[in-house]
């Protein structure tokens, strides 16, 4: 039996992580409070076609046992219009990059240590203070700037948050506030976001958010969470993250605490909110049925890296990150003939702590080399769209 | 034959209060007589008219004015090394099914028959002997193993209380059974929380089967698990099944899941059991409405593919207050008048494939 447990540390160890962690923290905080005018945070997108970029982005987590690269440079777009989906099995990151662009990440411990997060915001001309100019007043104008959200002073944060990206999330179930009814959460958001509204101007684009979703404003516009059901709440919270016209709407996990036909439901209507409104859907979520249903572009991430991006159809017909394969392979499908014996992948994801440098599929992998042993593999493209990091297609660039 | 035609040629006027006596007075009759037919040899496990109802509300002399009926009126037969399948939204009655065919739940009403046995009103002390022989495997690995036990002790102690072996073979016979089910032996002197969750619900898995059970209850045993990990715990517990010769009644509601593993699926909603059936019965030839707007509900990992949709409108009614009739009737695409007021028939169709709606008697 093996004597060695390197699931305890040494409380030598333990105060050396504390100490480091503290002083990183304490560094890292001090950026995000730190006073900015609105130039420091201003930036240029990379493609005019997309409506967010994050680059090589880095969120960690200084925890007692050490640094947890929850998100470890990662990189994707997303284009006007379009649905992107980013799979991954939990602790992949999937939901912190979301967190990320959001700038929720718990502090002092979650940090975003590197990298940006490019957005385009339609966002109201400020004055010298840098307060909005309302609806109606002298120089009202709207105009498109783009923000670099990763290096945004946390007090500037609300000209995106909810504004311009809004966010559902996954437990309907406690994203509501039991205490108030949903007719004044969904009316705070107008309030919030619209400078110089009025009650009857939250009240009338409430009623109007709830009809969009599917639901008669009079029976629910009184009511408290309690007293809805799962779908019902689900509807309710897309109609909220409406209700400020975001161009970005984050979709994570939204159907999966709901019943099918309840998920059947709720993706029916994203799709159909998604042609009416002039916006872009980040849809995560650990289905892959959902991704193929709802998706237009494909993110997989593993362990804190994005392994594999493309098109839906290059990702689910020719599939080339051997995790990507086995992945869809170990899924039990509706169409499945009796197959004696599902494919699975070997062993578990690796500790967050303390990451190998070569491959971190490595030792799951059936297809592993002698080369997966050295550096991380780097993206490579395979297509215009298509991008895998994978030793095995080292050289297989895109001849067309 | 006049009391045959009151049911099957139903007249419009549904809300007849004496027709509606009758109908249940025939119902009440059919299950008794049911009740006094022989066991079936071949089945491990029989369940008859099972009734589970819950009190929500009680006078203060404790009497019940008001009950939830979480399981209403479920039959099924299962057969040594096989699995059957129970899928359903949530509150749909299918894990209190599982919990009472145990006795974890009294029943209300109705008979588990178990090994040749009626266990339906044994006390706890009868229950002793058949429980080494029904195990269960929970959906949380997290919650269902104790913190301050090793692994070792989680698993010795049922082999112990049931003197399953001599008391000095205990660890060999635990550590053979810890290789069976994918633990290092190493493992033995870990506590769980050192593991991940695909492994404590290896660890979940060993200890249901160390006392050598003949039906394993899965209560979700892969929904807390990722994809890959879930290919692996069922991929174990069908290897256990061929090996142990196990019946397995397993609870999910990833139909996908069900599919792969069952060779008998029932499908539940609120309470009822809307059609049982084969496999191959269920997904080929789907009878009830409900059956069929759940499979197109799935969706389909293959882009190629955008399968067409049976939209199901509005919300699954509240099981404390569930509709008259038929219980699908107010989200069925199909429904009818008759379906408003008079509950279908569990009936038999096809050999072997039941159902339970009021259109499949038309034709």
């Amino acid at each position: 039996m093996a004597k060695e447990n390197k699931n305890y540390l040494s409380g030598k160890e333990i105060r050396a992580i504390a100490k480091a962690n503290a002083k990183e923290m304490k560094r890292l905080e001090a950026y995000k409070n730190r006073k900015a005018e609105e130039h420091e945070f201003l930036s240029q997108m990379k493609s005019s076609e997309n409506i967010l970029e994050i680059e090589d982005l880095h969120t960690f987590f200084y925890t007692e046992q050490g640094v947890v690269k929850a998100v470890n440079g990662v990189s994707y777009d997303v284009p006007k219009n379009a649905v992107v989906g980013v799979v991954g099995e939990s602790g992949c990151g999937k939901s912190v990059t979301s967190m990320s662009v959001m700038r929720l990440i718990q502090g002092p411990t979650g940090q975003i240590v590197d990298g940006s997060i490019r957005f385009k915001a339609y966002d109201y001309k400020r004055d010298e203070k840098g307060n909005p100019i309302p609806n109606g007043a002298d120089g009202y104008e709207m105009e498109e700037k783009v923000y670099d959200i990763a290096k945004m002073p946390i007090h500037e944060i609300h000209r995106i948050r909810g504004k311009q990206i809004a966010m559902i999330f996954q437990e309907p179930m406690t994203s509501l506030n039991p205490v108030f009814t949903i007719g004044e959460q969904l009316d705070e958001v107008t309030f919030i976001h619209t400078p110089g509204a009025t009650k009857e101007m939250a009240k009338a684009k409430s009623e109007e958010m709830l009809r969009l979703v599917g639901i008669i404003p009079e029976n629910v516009y009184g009511a408290f969470p309690h007293e809805l059901s799962g779908g019902m709440r689900q509807r309710v919270m897309i109609a909220m993250a409406l209700a400020a016209e975001p161009r970005l709407i984050i979709a994570d996990e939204p159907t999966t605490a709901l019943d099918v036909t309840i998920q059947a439901q709720i993706l029916d209507l994203l799709q159909d909110i998604k042609n009416k409104i002039d916006g872009s859907i980040l849809l995560i979520t650990h289905d892959l049925g959902v991704i193929a249903e709802m998706a237009d572009y494909v993110v997989v991430m593993y362990a804190g890296k994005v392994i594999e991006k493309g098109t839906v159809y290059e990702i689910f017909q020719d599939p080339k990150h051997p995790y990507t394969i086995g992945l869809q392979k170990s899924k039990p499908t509706m169409s499945l003939d009796d197959g004696t014996e599902l494919y699975n992948i070997p062993g578990n994801v690796p500790n967050p702590i303390n990451m190998p440098d070569h491959c971190y599929f490595k030792e799951r992998c059936a297809k592993c080399t002698l080369k997966c042993s050295g550096d991380y593999p780097g993206m490579v493209q395979v297509s215009p769209t298509h991008f895998v990091a994978c030793h095995l297609y080292d050289g297989v660039e895109d001849n067309g | 034959m006049a009391d045959e035609k009151v049911l099957e040629n139903v007249t419009p006027v549904y809300d007849d209060e004496a027709l509606a006596a009758e109908y249940l007075e025939k119902r009440q009759q059919k299950i008794e007589e049911d009740f006094k037919k022989p066991f079936d040899p071949d089945c491990i496990l029989e369940v008859r008219h099972l009734r589970k109802c819950f009190p929500l509300k009680k006078t203060i002399t404790g009497k019940v004015t008001k009950e939830l009926v979480a399981v209403d009126d479920v039959s099924f037969k299962l057969k040594a090394g096989e699995t059957l399948g129970i899928v359903g939204e949530s509150g749909c009655g299918k894990t209190t099914t599982g919990r009472a065919v145990l006795k974890l739940h009294q029943p209300t009403a109705g008979q588990i028959i178990f090994n040749g046995q009626d266990i339906t009103n044994f006390d706890s002390k009868q229950m002793r002997s058949s429980r080494k022989e029904m195990q269960i495997i929970f959906q949380d690995p997290y919650s269902s193993l104790p913190p301050r036990s090793t692994v070792g002790g989680i698993l010795s102690e049922p082999v112990e209380v049931h003197n399953i072996v001599p008391k000095d073979q205990v660890k060999d016979y635990v550590l053979d059974l810890m290789d069976k089910c994918g633990l290092r032996d190493y493992y033995y002197e870990r506590y769980p929380h050192e593991f991940s969750g695909g492994q404590r619900q290896r660890i979940c898995i060993a200890r249901a089967l160390s006392v050598n059970p003949k039906l394993v209850i899965c209560d979700e045993p892969v929904s807390a698990l990722d994809v890959s990990i879930q290919a692996q715990i069922i991929n174990l517990l069908k290897k256990l099944q061929r090996e142990m010769n196990l019946a397995y009644v397993f609870i999910s509601h990833d139909l996908s899941v069900v599919k792969f593993i069952s060779d008998k699926i029932g499908v539940m909603y609120l309470g009822s059991m809307m059609e049982f059936g084969s496999k191959e019965d269920i997904f080929k030839n789907p009878l009830h409405p409900y059956t069929k707007a759940l499979f197109s509900a799935v969706p389909n990992p293959d882009p190629t593919q955008k399968t067409e949709r049976i939209k199901l409108e509005g919300d699954i009614p509240s099981p404390a207050n569930p509709p008259k009739g038929c219980r699908f009737h107010t989200r069925c695409p199909y429904a009818k008048e008759v379906c408003k007021h008079i509950t279908p028939e569990y009936r038999e169709y096809e050999p072997g494939h039941f159902a339970a709606c009021h259109l499949l008697n038309e034709e």
